[in-house]
């Protein structure tokens, strides 16, 4: 993130919840006592990501992480979506190490808002 | 005078101050003199006129703070000078059967607070008082937990980081009246202190150059003299300072202190009522932003002002904010620890808004245009990281402050 430029966070396409959140799937996890919170919201049209979006409280690592994860999982079928391994945003976004726990974090919420575990979408970190 | 160092505003006054270039020039002027080569301990002729340098800056300090040059004692800046005052008052208080316990409070600087936590180790009971959720020590509660075991109450002028002031000549007179010492650090004090310090109900006060357009690495130690506050030394090992502070003194720094400390009180009403300008500008565009939680008193310190933005993560509040502005989550001798201001957990904010609050603190160089630019990009930073965030999705549902926080009482917003 060091390159990007300064305000990059308030052009995230991804976060924040949807003007019109019928018809999303939705998943929460953490609080302000975390120091992470993470709403997952996904629109699922014949098990195909039409949207996803995160609402966010946290550190603009969490922000940009919830955002490329977003962006890596519309248009794809929802298994696939389940097997999307957010530490690999780390690397693409050039992170330390030390974001790893909110990627993890916010995979979680996602997992949560697709019903991975109902669909035998589960893998190992 | 160029306050900003980087292409962001600097509003971290409180942290430290730009040397006025009077001073910068002062100090390069002592440290390439013939008298600055010389140590002044030294008995030849340049070390004498070295010593007659310091003495004339110690007259010039006494003369800006209403002071005898004989109470005033050179140190490293403030923290060396608390540690003095807090070590070495109580421990010759109790060497002289005068008590063996300390009061303070817990939203004292580090230097005040660590000193306490070794005396404990030396066996001192120490009382650490609450303040108010506004900051605010009220005298009574001091007066609650006085009594003649008392050897020394530490309580500051104004907090470093909320600009709360406290009720001094009622605390120091409970003080005194218990038999006690009264020491004040006065590090951000004396920019707003007119009295002459003799007048006031104190025996120690600590005072910082950088923190009023000085040097760092510079401070003193005002003791009074009649009746005398006596003290133990703290660093050892040479007999400057009448015993009381070994180490060759910083002849430069000293001469630039003493110089910043009369700039100082020459326009002191002056630079109040420039900043008391600014702050009201200030608040007045903060006001609109919702949400900000005052962390201290509308009757502080103008030049302090510390809020804590709820529904935003901290760190991502000043790193969001930090191209464009220098301003602190709180004390900078504690904030790189990345650790919630233990000032603000002790007026009982919840470390999710500890850890969001921002200490903005006002200089005397900075301008109305200069505040208003803060005030857009904290306006437009703030809304940008509220606008995914759930936590700021419940306040405008509804939820309180207080609610989401679990916070017993709502907090008093900027409004």
């Amino acid at each position: 993130m060091a390159d990007r430029e300064g305000g990059w966070w308030s052009r995230l396409s991804h976060v924040g919840g949807p003007v019109d959140a019928s018809g999303y799937r939705v998943a929460e996890i953490g609080g302000l006592s975390d120091g992470l919170w993470v709403v997952a919201w996904v629109q699922i049209n014949d098990e195909v990501i039409a949207d996803a979006r995160f609402e966010v409280y946290g550190a603009l690592e969490a922000l940009a992480i919830a955002d490329w994860l977003a962006a890596r999982i519309i248009g794809h079928a929802r298994q696939a979506a389940c097997r999307i391994n957010a530490r690999d945003a780390l690397d693409a976004l050039g992170l330390p190490a030390e974001a790893g726990g909110d990627a993890l974090r916010i995979e979680d919420a996602l997992r949560l808002a697709l019903s991975c575990d109902a669909i035998g979408g589960s893998y190992e970190h | 005078m160029t306050a900003a160092r980087s292409r962001a505003l600097y509003l971290d006054y409180a942290a430290s101050t730009p040397v006025d270039p009077a001073v910068a020039q002062c100090v390069n002027d002592a440290l390439v003199s013939e008298e600055g080569v010389a140590n002044p301990a030294s008995a030849h002729p340049a070390g004498r006129a070295a010593a007659a340098r310091i003495e004339a800056a110690r007259e010039t300090l006494a003369t800006a703070i209403g002071a005898d040059a004989r109470e005033i004692i050179w140190t490293s800046g403030a923290t060396e000078a608390d540690n003095l005052a807090v070590l070495g008052g109580a421990r010759m208080q109790r060497a002289r059967g005068r008590g063996h316990r300390v009061v303070t409070v817990a939203t004292e600087h580090d230097a005040v607070l660590a000193a306490c936590e070794r005396l404990a180790r030396e066996g001192f009971a120490v009382t650490r008082l609450l303040p108010d959720s506004d900051g605010y020590l009220a005298p009574d509660a001091l007066a609650e937990v006085l009594g003649d075991d008392v050897a020394l109450v530490s309580v500051m002028s104004i907090n470093n980081e909320t600009g709360v002031i406290q009720d001094g000549p009622a605390l120091g007179e409970l003080a005194h009246a218990s038999g006690a010492l009264m020491h004040v650090d006065a590090a951000q004090g004396m920019a707003e202190w007119p009295e002459r310090l003799a007048d006031r109900p104190v025996d120690l006060v600590s005072l910082s150059a950088h923190k009023w357009y000085g040097p760092p690495g510079v401070g003193a130690l005002w003791r009074r003299l009649e009746p005398r506050a006596r003290l133990e030394p703290v660093i050892i090992g040479g007999g400057q300072e009448t015993g009381l502070r070994a180490g060759t003194p910083a002849l430069h720094q000293i001469v630039g202190m003493a110089e910043a400390f009369r700039l100082g009180s020459q326009r002191r009403a002056v630079d109040q009522a420039h900043i008391a300008r600014l702050r009201e500008r200030l608040e007045q565009g903060l006001a609109g932003i919702g949400g900000l939680v005052r962390n201290g008193r509308r009757d502080g310190s103008a030049r302090i002002l510390n809020v804590s933005v709820a529904g935003v993560h901290g760190d991502a509040l000043r790193t969001a904010l930090g191209g464009e502005l220098t301003v602190s989550a709180g004390s900078a001798c504690s904030s790189r620890e990345g650790v919630p201001s233990h000032v603000l957990q002790a007026m009982g904010r919840p470390e999710a808004l500890a850890a969001a609050a921002l200490r903005i603190s006002l200089g005397r160089e900075l301008s109305e245009v200069q505040i208003d630019a803060a005030v857009a990009a904290m306006v437009r930073v703030i809304a940008q990281l509220r606008g995914p965030s759930p936590a700021w999705r419940h306040m405008q549902a509804g939820a309180s402050v207080a609610e989401l926080y679990g916070m017993a009482d709502e907090p008093v917003l900027v409004a």
